[in-house]
């Protein structure tokens, strides 16, 4: 077995068919004889929710997580988001020439974790492989379709004065694992990526109906750039209290030091939840009591009608939360 | 796991509600001095981002005017040293390390963050420490480490230097743009712009140099300054300091930082500054060239001049942008005085660099400051 | 142009001028060259990759002093 992946692996060859059952299908689990061009699904009747998400990150393999343990989260937790229970994964793979099979292999093998531990298969997929190059290593496509149960319905649309906002737990632990990572920064810190699947929590939250207005995970922009989308989307204004988002003091401390804020770096492993006023505190012991929302905390809600998201600092005072922008980069001054 | 923004005064539960319960003093205490319109400009572009984020100007009383002056590293250099630094990265090949702030910021020809997507081998370090360490790792290499900021951030330089020519590392020299506040002040207070009552002086420039670098805002100009620190009870503290001192027409330089900055500043800081650096002509944005404000690599280290080893001339460029940066760098003007504010250049699509910069003036003032239109004050 | 943090020494090499400090739970090698009084234990602003200044209790102690005296119109 050649030790890296070359552009014969990607032709559909013979050398494609032992590349897919040597990696994919021992991490994913299924049989050659069994596979068609397409995967057949039943779906339960009424609402599917269908997406699609592409993972180009570099690194491939930090602290908590790899491309591939992202890129099955990131689309369950975007089916989650809308209310749907994941039934059924694909995932496309366009891999450089000359990754090396160990790496692949590690990367599908998390993805085959995931899977089993979430009950979640990855029924169908595709590898290409280009020059040497042409890529970052390794690209993920993940789709995946999910049915929603009546009587849940997840947009921000819903939001409404009074209500409240939730965050499943610590904010920005994912983005500064990987900026310290990335960046090269010299900073040892036990801070891990949080990627993690969510749909069981929101499947969790299912019997409070219609009071669950809305859902969202924070990924790229963070908790910042989905209270902005919700604010845009809904035409409310929302406001925040600096006090009561969950910060690990690790991110907290490293942040300051790179002056970089949690409130705009990603997370890979919480939702923020829009919720009615009545039902808040209800929904709130309901996460906390999932693992993945121990550390939920109601964090703010809306206020009034200009669609902007505002937050009362530490001292009382108040300020703008704008829109995240461009690439967040460490600095001096 | 604690909740909240954690901050020096967060080490432990009781210093944040006794800092809590001084920054509210000292809103209700400038509020009860507050007579007259007075206008107060601070000097360092991380006391406007501190100001801005801190949401202080919603608690201010309405005739207490913030102007934000030329304390931004990235903002005041000119467009001749972009150029020049990106024709280092660019056509000369080097492998250029930065501090991030400076990646976005544009010249003639894109900023270093474009030229690094086009391939060039641009580097991002948090400390000239980093740069160091690239030089002793790849020695096939020649690095560049772009030396950018004021008396706080040149000292990190000069350590880097002074390590170079110790290990006598060949492939690393530094771009050499380092500038020093007084005299840009100077600058600023003997110049035709806008009437300052009061100056919030730089917390950490300070650390560096100490008190008597100020002594002539007050002596010759009749101007007050505090040294501050950043958090908001601190910079509030300045503040109020400042109003009484502006009411009372008893002109002074007061330090409210004293848990940082020394009278007579950092020594060791200084002597290595000293030693490694001479004061040099330096062009500011939006002051022109200002004799002696630059820092100079002193002879003994001029072969870690990355201009002389590179042979790099300076062309004098200025590009019309279209923008006011250079009067929002005095003082005269607001962000949002300038034609291109909120239109064409925005935090996504700057177009100047006082936009580009994480702390610069028309950034901080697009982040925070639609508060300062709120339909109420804070009420605290 | 200056966003320094502070942090506690939690190892040190005066010899070579090299500090390891802990900003809460973030460990990271700093250089303690312009501050000679550093030492295990000190608390210490940091700017740079430099600590540029050694923060100690009765300092911070002395800040609440000059907020009272400003609260007074004193001083």
């Amino acid at each position: 077995m050649t030790e890296t992946i070359r552009l014969a692996h990607g032709s559909g060859g013979e050398m494609t068919s032992r590349l897919i059952k040597d990696i994919f299908y021992a991490a994913f689990g299924g049989d050659a004889r069994d596979a068609n061009d397409s995967a057949v699904l039943e779906l339960p009747r009424g609402r599917t929710a269908f997406t699609t998400d592409s993972y180009v990150i570099s690194p491939l393999f930090f602290p908590g997580g790899d491309i591939g343990k992202l890129a099955f989260c990131g689309t369950v937790n975007d089916l989650a988001s809308v209310g749907a229970r994941p039934i059924a994964l694909a995932a496309s793979f366009i891999i450089e020439e000359g990754t090396t099979f160990e790496d692949l292999r590690r990367i599908a093998g998390s993805m085959g974790e995931v899977s089993r531990e979430t009950g979640v298969p990855v029924v169908t997929g595709d590898t290409k492989v280009v020059d040497k190059g042409s890529g970052d290593k390794v690209f993920i496509t993940t789709s995946g379709v999910g049915s929603i149960p009546d009587g849940v319905d997840y947009h921000p649309r819903n939001i409404r004065p009074g209500d409240a906002i939730i965050v499943t737990g610590s904010i920005g632990d994912h983005g500064y694992s990987i900026t310290a990572l990335r960046e090269g920064i010299d900073i040892k810190s036990a801070v891990t990526s949080d990627c993690a699947p969510l749909h069981g929590l929101i499947e969790a939250l299912w019997p409070f109906g219609a009071h669950i207005r809305a859902a969202r995970d924070a990924t790229r922009g963070g908790v910042g750039m989905v209270l902005n989308e919700w604010a845009m989307q809904s035409g409310r204004g929302i406001l925040v209290h600096e006090e009561r988002l969950p910060v690990k003091d690790e991110v907290a401390g490293g942040t300051a030091l790179l002056g970089l804020e949690p409130i705009y770096l990603a997370n890979e492993g919480k939702m923020l939840v829009a919720v009615s006023q009545e039902k808040a505190a209800e929904v709130l012991d309901r996460i906390r009591s999932h693992p993945a929302g121990a550390d939920a905390a109601l964090i703010g809600g809306t206020n009034g009608d200009k669609p902007r998201v505002v937050l009362e600092t530490a001292w009382g005072t108040q300020r703008l939360v704008p829109v995240p922008r461009g690439e967040i980069l460490p600095r001096i001054c | 796991m604690r909740y909240g923004r954690k901050s020096f005064v967060d080490r432990d539960d009781d210093k944040k509600y006794v800092h809590k319960k001084y920054f509210r003093l000292m809103v209700e205490r400038l509020r009860e001095i507050s007579k007259r319109p007075i206008k107060l400009m601070e000097v360092c572009g991380t006391h406007t981002m501190a100001i801005g984020k801190s949401g202080i100007r919603t608690v201010l009383p309405a005739e207490i005017e913030f102007v934000s002056g030329p304390g931004c590293p990235v903002c005041v250099t000119a467009d001749s040293d972009i150029d020049a630094f990106m024709e280092l990265a660019g056509e000369r090949r080097v492998t250029l390390v930065t501090y991030g702030d400076m990646m976005r910021v544009p010249g003639s020809a894109g900023s270093l963050a474009e030229l690094k997507a086009e391939g060039a081998d641009i580097r991002v370090a948090y400390s000239s420490l980093e740069a160091l360490a690239f030089a002793r790792g790849e020695p096939q290499k020649e690095i560049v480490f772009l030396g950018v900021g004021f008396e706080t951030t040149a000292p990190a330089t000069a350590h880097a230097v002074k390590s170079a020519v110790a290990e006598g590392l060949p492939n690393f020299s530094v771009y050499n743009l380092h500038k020093t506040v007084p005299l840009a002040i100077r600058a600023l207070l003997a110049g035709d712009g806008v009437q300052i009552d009061g100056l919030i002086l730089p917390g950490h420039v300070s650390v560096i140099i100490g008190e008597t670098p100020y002594a002539f805002i007050a002596a010759e100009f009749g101007v007050s300054g505090a040294i501050a620190g950043f958090e908001p009870p601190e910079i509030m503290a300045a503040i109020v300091r400042l109003a009484g001192d502006i009411n009372a027409g008893k002109p002074r330089i007061s330090n409210i930082y004293t848990k940082a900055v020394e009278p007579e500043g950092n020594l060791v800081a200084q002597g290595m500054l000293d030693e490694v650096f001479a004061p040099g002509d330096a062009e500011w944005r939006g002051l022109g060239v200002i004799p002696g404000s630059g820092l100079e690599f002193r002879e003994g280290f001029a072969s870690f001049d990355a201009a002389k080893r590179f042979s790099i001339e300076r062309r004098e460029v200025r590009l019309d942008r279209g923008c006011s940066c250079g009067e929002i760098l005095k003082g005269m003007i607001k962000p949002s005085d300038c034609p291109l504010f909120g239109s064409r250049c925005t935090p996504e699509r700057p177009v100047g660099p006082c936009m580009v910069s994480s702390e610069g003036t028309c950034a901080a003032y697009y982040l925070y400051n639609d508060m300062a239109n709120v339909d109420q004050p804070t009420q605290m | 142009m200056c966003l320094a943090v502070p942090a506690k020494i939690v190892a040190i090499d005066k010899d070579s001028f090299s500090a390891e400090i802990d900003v809460m739970g973030n460990i990271r090698t700093i250089s303690v060259m312009l501050t000679p009084d550093a030492d295990l234990g000190s608390w210490v602003l940091v700017h740079a990759g430099q600590a540029i200044n050694v923060v100690s209790d009765e300092e911070a102690q002395a800040s609440i002093e000059i907020w009272e005296e400003i609260l007074r119109g004193q001083g």
